[in-house]
């Protein structure tokens, strides 16, 4: 399967960088703009591979924390 | 021996100089002088100092000397110290090794690890060289100096607590201070050959230094020996006076895990394979337990060390960036970029998987006691930009930072090119002193810690 993105994608990717750069005010040089849109790529590939992480439902801040306090009072 | 072991007229290590200095072999002003004068000699062609303090050094150290005529005994009282320049001292500016003007870092005061090493008695003998804002690269078109590995000088010597690991390995002061958000404790510690350590999260204070990623930002000890470290961690730890370490361990039943098998690839250096054997089988020689350990979701949680890191990294930055772009480092502004791209989804995800893995963890802690694996499985390599270069598929020190657990980085070996090659020994949260009593346990039985380059070697 080829992964590479499609002319339309890579419009909206590029769109979707220029509109963050707006958002924070950061004007960036035209000849740096493709380095900045490859940054872009980067962040979306951990981002995927993160969003592929099983077993979250099972993950609660909250009962770890709850954990731990019983731990202290020796009530676990 | 790999190196020479000699360096005229200062202690070989951190330890023998508080002893030397206890017993009046050796006055504070003397050793002072000492790591001045290899300073001249050495540094112009090394980069470790960008800013010296050689005025208020030497008045420290002879206050110094007056304390320990009248029977003083600070844990540091007379030694010379330097610290990696994003930690503020209140001699000197914070630089940062950045153009980017950010007033509230040039107020001169200490770092609270600054003034824990002041208060046991340290000499502040400087700042050294870091990436800009312990992220970028070295940038010969700025003002600071470039850093160059003593062991080769065409090579990296890493970071970003460069510096820090160019003045243990040439001898230019006797500790100094780094901080590690990535692996930039580490990571210098293997390409210099000195040890350093990563302790557990929140157990050194990281007030005073210029924030990368606050949720990941830890100040750690490097220094020549684990045992010199041990001296400098009780300090940064406002460890009780009378704390005393043992000078020999028993490692008879020590659960340790090597974790190699999936990290190595075709190109890993033979020397980086051979150094968590050696080191597997120096350890199962004097009784521990050695087997073969997976870290759970390896790729994921360096994922999750990243993305938190650029996001943490950008929010510390944007207005900056906003206002200054073109005044950053070309690789610092593109790093930190990417922090622009990281959503509260994303940041929200990296940090339920840092929880998942942080109890993940727990368990394969349950079953060993200590683990060993490479730091980069290469040597330095020749210097190139970070994030334009392909070394950092060889580096294993993000996923520690995804978590909170302590990590001693020690040498582990050489290379063909005689460069130094680096392990990483790590144990569950709050086992810094099991960590820094393994490693010298390890170092009494190899001397890779002991090689000195011949680039400063008289």
């Amino acid at each position: 399967m080829n992964n590479d993105p499609t002319p339309a994608e890579q419009t909206t990717a590029t769109h979707e960088v220029v509109l963050t750069l707006r958002r924070y005010r950061i004007a960036v040089p035209d000849a740096e703009l493709s380095h900045v849109i490859a940054a872009h790529g980067f962040v979306r590939g951990l981002a995927d591979l993160l969003a592929a992480v099983p077993d979250l439902a099972l993950v609660g801040l909250g009962d770890e924390l709850g954990d731990r306090r019983a731990r202290a009072q020796g009530t676990a | 021996m790999n190196g020479q072991r000699v360096l005229n007229h200062v202690p070989w290590t951190l330890a023998d100089a508080v002893g030397r200095l206890r017993r009046r072999e050796l006055s504070s002003v003397e050793l002072t002088r000492a790591y001045l004068d290899r300073i001249d000699r050495f540094d112009g062609r090394l980069g470790a100092y960008v800013t010296r303090l050689d005025d208020d050094a030497l008045a420290a150290a002879d206050t110094a000397d007056r304390a320990l005529d009248a029977g003083g005994r600070g844990r540091l009282l007379g030694v010379p110290i330097a610290i990696k320049d994003i930690i503020a001292t209140r001699e000197a500016n914070t630089w940062s090794n950045s153009e980017v003007d950010r007033p509230e870092w040039t107020a001169r005061r200490d770092a609270q690890a600054v003034a824990r090493l002041r208060s046991a008695g340290a000499v502040i003998l400087g700042k050294l060289t870091t990436n800009e804002y312990a992220l970028g690269g070295p940038d010969p078109g700025k003002r600071f100096p470039v850093p160059h590995n003593p062991w080769n000088v065409g090579r990296t010597a890493g970071g970003s607590s460069s510096g820090s690991a160019i003045a243990v390995a040439a001898g230019l002061c006797a500790g100094a201070l780094g901080t590690d958000t990535g692996g930039s404790v580490r990571v210098p510690c293997a390409f210099n050959g000195v040890t350093g350590l990563l302790p557990t999260f929140g157990r050194v204070p990281a007030d005073g230094v210029v924030p990368l990623a606050w949720s990941m930002d830890r100040v750690g000890p490097m220094a020549r020996t684990a045992q010199d470290c041990a001296v400098l961690t009780d300090v940064l730890t406002a460890a009780p006076a009378g704390t005393e370490r043992p000078s020999t361990y028993d490692l008879t039943g020590l659960r340790v895990g090597i974790v190699n098998a999936t990290l190595a690839t075709t190109d890993t250096d033979p020397a980086a394979v051979a150094a968590m054997d050696t080191a597997g089988a120096v350890l199962a020689g004097r009784g521990a337990q050695v087997s073969a350990v997976t870290l759970p979701r390896y790729d994921q949680t360096v994922a999750a060390a990243v993305l938190s890191l650029f996001g943490e990294a950008f929010d510390a930055h944007r207005d900056l960036l906003a206002d200054h772009w073109g005044e950053y480092g070309r690789e610092t502004r593109l790093a930190l970029v990417r922090g622009a791209f990281v959503s509260a989804a994303d940041y929200t995800r990296a940090q339920r998987v840092r929880a998942l893995v942080q109890r993940e963890l727990a368990d394969v802690f349950a079953r060993v006691d200590v683990l060993i694996m490479p730091t980069v499985t290469i040597g330095a390599p020749e210097r190139a930009g970070l994030f334009e270069s392909d070394v950092l598929r060889h580096v294993h020190t993000f996923y520690w930072n995804a978590v909170s657990n302590p990590v001693l980085a020690a040498p582990g070996g050489f290379t063909a090119e005689r460069m130094p090659i680096g392990l990483q020994f790590v144990a569950a949260p709050f086992q810094d002193d099991l960590l820094l009593a393994v490693g010298q346990a390890f170092q009494s039985m190899s001397d890779h810690h002991l090689a000195v380059p011949a680039e400063v070697a008289v």
